[in-house]
């Protein structure tokens, strides 16, 4: 494996795991902070011990499927994933729809958390322990298949994906702990962009190889994939930015 | 559980029409690799990826259309 390979692997496995565990930190925070630590982190470890029996159970099962079919499957799947980000991102960066608010999400979820009624004594409080559950497991369900989908398709990428995921979960834990609050300062949008374009091409080699296709240049496709995905995707912030805008320029209809 | 089936599909599918859309010109480019075997590779590949593009900057066209007659 070159550096060739691995770098986009573990970019993309990076900044797409860091995305999620930042959702996931923004409610396990505000479960925390309103409702106590200990049912936040009971619900956070039960969930991590649910994906990792997950990850146990279908990770080997996926070795015993033929690899063209696998790379169209995962392939498929990455191109669904990442081209769902991408519409989103170019979407928030032509100002169609709001950019994700990690601070309103928090303050959200703090209000309907302290609305939800009093708190058990000593036990685990079910409602902080759920919460805290169900954000970390639909998170931790993301990574997985991101490492996973990423790393399934090249021989000895799955190693390169789970340390992306990995050094993106200790980052995030870091700055969690040390600063207590979410993590609203990441330029979250410029990230999920980066991040759909890098799955998506990821997607488009894995489906082409999974068809048949054999792509010229083999690792350096998935750079120029990389590249025509950035420019059009820029290109469709321009375009959709002067379609949007064309709704404030003209008078209302009558 | 209906929760939690919903959850990861919209993992994959936001926009049901872009979904259906790359998976259909998936359809048409993998019947095109069995019908015409001996069609350049790269022709095929690029005939994938630009259609793809196609199709997400047409989806992101409509909803930005959309979003302007809202606002009208």
């Amino acid at each position: 494996m070159t550096w060739l390979q691995a770098a986009p692997t573990i970019t993309a496995a990076f900044l797409a795991s860091f995305v999620e565990f930042v959702e996931a930190a923004t409610i396990v925070l505000a479960v925390g902070t309103v409702r106590g630590w200990r049912s936040a982190l009971g619900g956070t470890a039960i969930a991590v011990l649910v994906l990792f029996a997950m990850v146990l159970v279908l990770g080997p099962a996926l070795t015993h499927v033929p690899q063209q079919a696998m790379q169209l499957v995962v392939g498929l799947l990455l191109l669904l994933f990442g081209m769902r980000w991408l519409r989103k991102a170019i979407l928030r960066g032509a100002g169609i729809i709001a950019l994700h608010d990690e601070d309103a999400i928090f303050r959200s979820e703090t209000d309907s958390l302290r609305r939800a009624g009093a708190m058990a004594g000593r036990g685990l409080d079910l409602v902080a322990a759920a919460t805290a559950f169900k954000a970390v497991l639909l998170e931790g369900t993301e990574v997985a298949f991101i490492v996973i989908g990423i790393g399934a398709s090249g021989a000895g990428l799955l190693l390169p994906a789970a340390v992306g995921a990995a050094a993106a979960a200790l980052l995030v834990l870091a700055i969690a702990a040390a600063v207590h609050r979410p993590l609203a300062r990441v330029p979250e949008n410029t990230v999920k962009f980066v991040v759909g374009v890098l799955i998506t091409a990821f997607g488009v080699n894995w489906t082409g190889e999974g068809l048949g296709i054999a792509w010229p240049g083999r690792d350096l496709a998935l750079l120029a994939l990389a590249s025509g995905l950035l420019a059009a995707a820029l290109l469709g912030v321009r375009v959709a930015e002067s379609v949007g805008s064309r709704g404030a320029t003209r008078p209302a209809v009558r | 559980m209906m929760h939690a089936i919903r959850a990861i599909f919209g993992l994959f599918v936001d926009d049901g029409a872009l979904a259906v859309g790359l998976l259909a010109w998936t359809a048409l480019i993998g019947l095109a690799v069995r019908l015409w075997p001996v069609t350049s590779f790269a022709v095929l590949g690029t005939a994938l990826f630009l259609g793809y593009v196609a199709i997400l900057i047409g989806n992101v066209v409509l909803a930005a259309h959309a979003h302007a007659l809202r606002r009208r």
